[in-house]
C-alpha cells in the first residue's frame, strides 16, 4: 500500500482564517479528550465503589486500566472523569468510542457519557453503552433528565473476556448511530426534541457483580470528540 | 475523589467513606443502599459537610447537676 504524502501540509480552514496557511488540521475546532492509558491518575477521576475496588493500570500492549470488584452480589465500581466538560447540543456532532473487555457475562457494564452520578447504572442524563444480562446484550441508550425523556436501542453482545469497540455518532441533528466493532448497529432519532442530554457529560464506565464473584473490566482506551464549528 | 459504600443486601444499612487529595476523609452511615448513594450524591451537589457523620453532642448540663 503506498502512502499518500502531502509534504506541503494540510490546512483545514479558509485561507482567511488565522490559521488558514497553518499546515497542519486545526486541532482547536474540536473539543477532544483520547485516553490511552498509558497513565493513570485516581484524582481526574471521581470513584464510586460499593465493596472494594482500586482501578490501577495492569500490564499488557496498548495500555490497559484494569478495574476488579469485591465479590460479594451487586458490588461495583464506576469511574467518572472529573470535571464534567461535554454539552451535546444541535449543530455539534460529537464522536465517541471505546474498547474495552470484561472477564465475565453476567456481569452489569455501562460505558459512555453520563452525568456525574453515584448510579451510573440509571443516570439521569447521557448517551451510553449498557449490559445487564448474562447474554451480553448490549443496549444504547440516550437520555435527558429522567428515564421518560429516554429512548434505547439494540447494539449488539459482548464475549466474555474478548475485546470490543463501541462507539456512537451524535450527528448534531436528531439521530445518535451506536456501532459496535466498528459496523453501525442501530440509531435512535428524534433526539433533539426529547431525548438529548441538557446538562455536562462526562467519560463514564465500571461494573457490577450479578452474583458473589469478583468481575474484571479492563479499558484500553476511549475517545471524545465534540466539534466546535458552527 | 472515592466514594467507598459498604458492601451489603440492598436493605442493609452501610457506611460511606470518601476520601480525596486536600480534604480530610468524611464518612457517613446510611440505612441502605438507596439512602447512601442519595447522601453521596447530596455531598457531591451540596459538599460533604451536609451529609458527614456528626460527632455526639455531649449532655445538655441538667438543673440538679448545675446546683
Amino acid at each position: 500500500m503506498s502512502v499518500t504524502r502531502l509534504p506541503a501540509g494540510l490546512a483545514t480552514r479558509k485561507p482567511t482564517h488565522p490559521f488558514g496557511q497553518y499546515f497542519h488540521p486545526d486541532e482547536t475546532d474540536q473539543h477532544a479528550y483520547l485516553n490511552d492509558f498509558n497513565t493513570y491518575t485516581a484524582g481526574d477521576w471521581t470513584i464510586t465503589v460499593v465493596g472494594s475496588s482500586t482501578p490501577a493500570l495492569v500490564a499488557g500492549d496498548g495500555g490497559l486500566l484494569g478495574i476488579t470488584t469485591s465479590a460479594s452480589s451487586a458490588d461495583s465500581a464506576f469511574l467518572q472523569k472529573t470535571i464534567a466538560s461535554f454539552l451535546m447540543e444541535t449543530g455539534k456532532p460529537t464522536w465517541f468510542g471505546c474498547r474495552f473487555k470484561v472477564s465475565t457475562l453476567a456481569t452489569t457494564v455501562v460505558f459512555g457519557l453520563q452525568v456525574i452520578d453515584t448510579t451510573p447504572l440509571d443516570v439521569t442524563d447521557g448517551i451510553y453503552f449498557l449490559s445487564t444480562t448474562a447474554t451480553g446484550a448490549i443496549t444504547g441508550i440516550c437520555r435527558k433528565n429522567a428515564s421518560t425523556g429516554s429512548t434505547s436501542a439494540a447494539v449488539g453482545t459482548l464475549v466474555a473476556d474478548t475485546y470490543t469497540d463501541l462507539a456512537w455518532y451524535w450527528d448534531g441533528k436528531d439521530t445518535v448511530t451506536f456501532y459496535q466493532d466498528g459496523v453501525a448497529k442501530s440509531s435512535v432519532t428524534g433526539v433533539a426534541a426529547s431525548y438529548l442530554p441538557d446538562t455536562t457529560i462526562t467519560v463514564s464506565f465500571g461494573i457490577q457483580t450479578d452474583s458473589a464473584n469478583a468481575r474484571t473490566m479492563t479499558v484500553d482506551s476511549f475517545f471524545v470528540a465534540k466539534s466546535r464549528r458552527s | 475523589m472515592k466514594i467507598t459504600i459498604s458492601s451489603g443486601e440492598p436493605g442493609d444499612p452501610r457506611t460511606v467513606l470518601v476520601e480525596d487529595e486536600g480534604m480530610e476523609a468524611v464518612s457517613f452511615t446510611a440505612d441502605n443502599l438507596a439512602d447512601a448513594q442519595a447522601k453521596a450524591m447530596q455531598g457531591l451537589n451540596e459538599g460533604w459537610d451536609s451529609v458527614a457523620d456528626k460527632p455526639d453532642e455531649p449532655d445538655k448540663p441538667t438543673k440538679a447537676s448545675k446546683k
